[in-house]
């Protein structure tokens, strides 16, 4: 069976700092992969690499079954993209949004609002239809963007953040939707900090470190292999930190003039 | 178009222009497939970038951004107008269609130029979009597509300013055919000036990693306007009048090369004049800018959406820049506010791109006008009147000015509208003296040493004279357009919002300042006196500089004042 991501080799420079070096990761089609890492660890990279918008890597990236460099309009049309901070056009209305994801997509105008309209339904934005996007909310624009990455049935989900500024009602929904999209055999590439929902609702969980994989397994291996065991932020710690968190928070606050 | 709900048909606001351009790519489908463009996508795509347009500019009149500009902008057209009257002149005398039309539409070329290179260039390379668009199934040549035939569309419809003359006189001498004629005339050079623009970017955009390419751009605008602007107006002194007119007497096939008589070509065939010449014209009129298109689509337009993301990304991994140290600002400026306003400006305006595709070209032009018009067949003519050249630099201060409000990354705006400035107007004053400072006075000086070493130290007085001038204006455009925080707000493409604008908006200034000079010259105690008295007028402008306040501010104050609690927020 094709793979529904495919990373061989992977490496990204941006000038002379090295953002991912050498990243192998096979995606099963179904699976919920939980893509972690502290802050610059190459994520949002990886990401941005598979879903087009950043060239200029090494190594091989292919998505379901096409290569992101040979192909990429065959992969964009079979993905899904929710970024973390969601740049939309804001004097768009809701609706113009998802008309103009839609078609771009090859969608019909008919079929796009009748997927559109449950899911906005959905997520209690039915009545938000003609607002401008400038006009909701941040959590309001997620949504929307949620909605617009899954109107044309993507068959691979890239999640980066989604939970990014939703309400808790919101966050379960998505949560639930991730579960239920998996079952349905979309495959989700999930990349988050938000450890316990990773932990709640992915299969198998990648662990980056500069740039390169530390660990990568389901949460019972992850925990087999750790010397510490115990929780996935435990794990997570572990493996991308070396420790010292209070040392570093007293130098933070004794820069501030006051004896911590 | 089917609806969810009541409510606004979607994409209302894509206007008449875009509904045009729309219609058009309809009509087009057929080569447009051909050379890759996915025409759905490519209407899609055209409809919210029209939409946008219309509400960005909509939203900065009822935020009332635009209300310094609008005086400018209602100048610019009518300067616009004015220099239609050339191409008037040229189709209401030359009685050949040919030559009148031909000269008309050439003018239009200069202008064209001009509004293409500072105002729609930056629209090929604009990265904005880009997180929306590039994980979207948009293919290269279609986005490439969309942003041609949204810039054709703009800068013809910038156009019909400079065509009202030339349609009036048209229209009396060769009748109600002549509209048409001319429209597509018009609209076929726009697309062969942006074929060729653009061509020329996206082929450097190739040769080039897009570190720099980002600089090569500028580059490349400043050399065209430079070319374009200074031949229109060196040229036309190196040449003899006499063999102007022994050029024009017989035509030749050499006039193919010169893309405006293609156009006319198409009137000279309406007209009855059924030569090779003309037929050819003609044809090429039609041809030769769907054909450019075309091959630009076509050929260099692989890979476009990946060289976009690039340019996007590409800006984190610039080496960080050397310290400066801030000899003037130190001198000038005295409280942290200002000295702070000063480093974010002088910061900004040397990398913002936007603000410097904007800005640099008509800088450059500014000199190179000034320098040119004191040219007479290559040699200096009344030297004492070359000072008068200098005023050309006292329109760039204002589009500098007015530039300067707009930034790639104004989202990131709220960090000054936060922060706890007791006096904002210090934050502003250190702004506009870094304009001051870094824009202003190095034109100002280079200009005048170049005029010195050309005419020698008797046109030290002129020069003084004209400095003041120079940087009077620049202190009223400081202080009429530039009560905004910088680098704060979404540019608006628009039109009439362009460069381009204020800057033939600022010609007025500088014919009349020309020319107050020149009058002042002939009547020594009076020039005198006025020189006298310059100097401490800017020495008091120069004070109340110190004084602004940004608009936001007095809005504030006002509001207050008024109790208008339920105003919408300006932030």
């Amino acid at each position: 069976m094709t793979d529904a991501v495919l990373l061989d080799g992977l490496s990204k420079s941006f000038g002379d700092r090295r953002v991912l070096d050498g990243i192998d990761l096979r995606v099963a089609p179904g699976e919920v992969l939980g893509y972690l890492g502290p802050n610059g660890a190459g994520k949002s990279t990886t990401v941005r690499i598979l879903v087009g918008m950043l060239a200029g890597f090494e190594g091989r990236a292919e998505v379901a079954g096409f290569d992101v460099r040979e192909h990429p309009l065959e992969v964009k049309r079979r993905i899904g993209y929710v970024a973390e901070n969601a740049v939309l056009y804001e004097a768009l209305t809701v609706q113009e949004h998802l008309l103009l994801v839609g078609r771009l997509h090859g969608l019909r105008d008919e079929a796009i609002l009748a997927r559109a309209k449950p899911m906005l339904d959905a997520f209690d934005l039915g009545s938000r239809i003609a607002s401008r996007l400038g006009a909701l909310s941040k959590g309001m624009r997620q949504k929307v963007m949620i909605v617009g990455a899954l109107l044309h049935d993507p068959e691979v989900l890239f999640l980066d953040e989604p939970l990014s500024g939703l309400d808790a009602h919101s966050a379960v929904l998505i949560k639930e939707l991730i579960r239920a999209l998996a079952d349905d055999g979309r495959t989700i590439f999930y990349c988050s900090h938000m450890l316990d929902v990773v932990e709640r609702v992915c299969d198998r969980l990648v662990i980056l470190a500069d740039g390169r994989i530390a660990a990568n397994g389901t949460l019972a291996e992850l925990r087999a292999r750790s010397q510490g065991g115990g929780t996935l932020e435990r794990i997570f710690l572990e493996l991308t930190s070396d420790g010292g968190a209070s040392q570093r928070a007293r130098a933070v606050v004794a820069a501030l003039g006051h004896s911590a | 178009m089917t609806r969810l709900r009541s409510g606004p048909r979607p994409f209302k606001d894509t206007g008449p222009f875009g509904r045009f351009a729309c219609a058009v790519v309809g009509r087009l489908r057929v080569p447009l497939r051909a050379a890759g463009v996915d025409t759905d996508a490519l209407r899609a795509l055209l409809q919210t970038e029209f939409t946008l347009g219309v509400r960005r500019a909509r939203r900065a009149q009822d935020e009332g951004r635009q209300s310094g500009l609008q005086t400018g902008a209602v100048l610019g057209f009518v300067m616009q107008v004015l220099m239609g009257g050339i191409g008037a002149m040229a189709v209401g005398f030359i009685r050949d269609p040919l030559w009148g039309m031909g000269i008309a539409q050439l003018v239009l070329m200069a202008m064209l130029t001009m509004v293409l290179v500072s105002d729609y260039l930056p629209m090929l390379v604009d990265t904005a979009d880009v997180t929306v668009i590039a994980p979207l199934p948009v293919g290269d040549r279609t986005l490439l597509a969309t942003r041609i035939t949204h810039a054709t569309t703009l800068l013809a419809v910038t156009l019909l300013g400079s065509s009202v003359l030339p349609l009036i006189a048209g229209t009396i001498v060769h009748g109600v055919a002549f509209v048409p004629i001319w429209c597509l005339a018009t609209l076929l050079l726009a697309g062969t000036a942006v074929a060729l623009s653009f061509g020329l970017f996206l082929g450097a955009m190739r040769l080039f990693d897009m570190e720099r390419f980002r600089d090569l751009i500028l580059y490349l605008q400043v050399a065209a306007m430079v070319l374009v602007m200074g031949g229109f107006q060196v040229l036309p002194r190196l040449v003899s009048s006499a063999e102007v007119e022994s050029l024009v007497r017989h035509r030749g096939w050499w006039l193919a090369l010169l893309p405006p008589f293609h156009g006319a070509g198409l009137l000279a065939w309406w007209q009855g004049d059924h030569s090779r010449l003309v037929v050819v014209l003609g044809v090429l009129g039609v041809v030769v800018p769907l054909a450019l298109l075309t091959a630009l689509v076509a050929w260099l337009g692989g890979g476009f959406v990946a060289r976009l993301a690039a340019m996007a990304t590409g800006a984190r991994s610039a080496p960080a820049p050397r310290p400066r140290r801030r000899v003037f600002r130190d001198a000038l400026l005295r409280s942290t506010a200002a000295r702070a306003g000063y480093d974010f400006v002088a910061a900004l305006s040397r990398r913002e791109r936007t603000f410097r595709l904007r800005t640099y070209p008509l800088v450059a032009v500014s000199v190179v006008l000034g320098i040119a018009m004191s040219l007479q067949r290559g040699a200096v003519r009344n030297e004492r009147m070359l000072a008068i050249s200098l005023y050309f630099l006292a329109t760039y201060s204002p589009l500098v000015v007015t530039m300067a409000r707009y930034s790639d990354n104004h989202e990131a705006s709220w960090i000054l509208r936060t922060a706890p400035l007791r006096r904002p107007g210090e934050f502003l004053t250190g702004g506009l003296t870094a304009l001051l400072v870094t824009f202003t006075a190095p034109a100002v000086l280079l200009m005048s040493g170049l005029l010195l070493a050309i005419a020698g130290p008797e046109i030290a007085l002129d020069l003084a004279f004209a400095t003041c001038v120079v940087v009077g204006t620049s202190v009223v455009a400081m202080l009429k357009l530039g009560r905004r925080l910088p680098f704060t707000e979404q540019a608006v493409k628009n039109p009439m919002e362009g460069s381009i604008g204020l800057f033939l908006a600022m010609s007025f200034v500088v014919i009349l300042a020309g020319a107050t000079h020149a009058a002042l010259r002939s009547l020594p105690v009076a020039f005198y006196l006025v020189l006298g008295v310059l100097p401490v007028i800017v020495v008091l402008l120069l004070r109340r500089l110190r004084g602004i306040e940004p608009q936001l501010a007095v809005q504030r104050r006002l509001r207050s004042r008024r109790q208008i609690a339920d105003a919408p927020d300006l932030q």
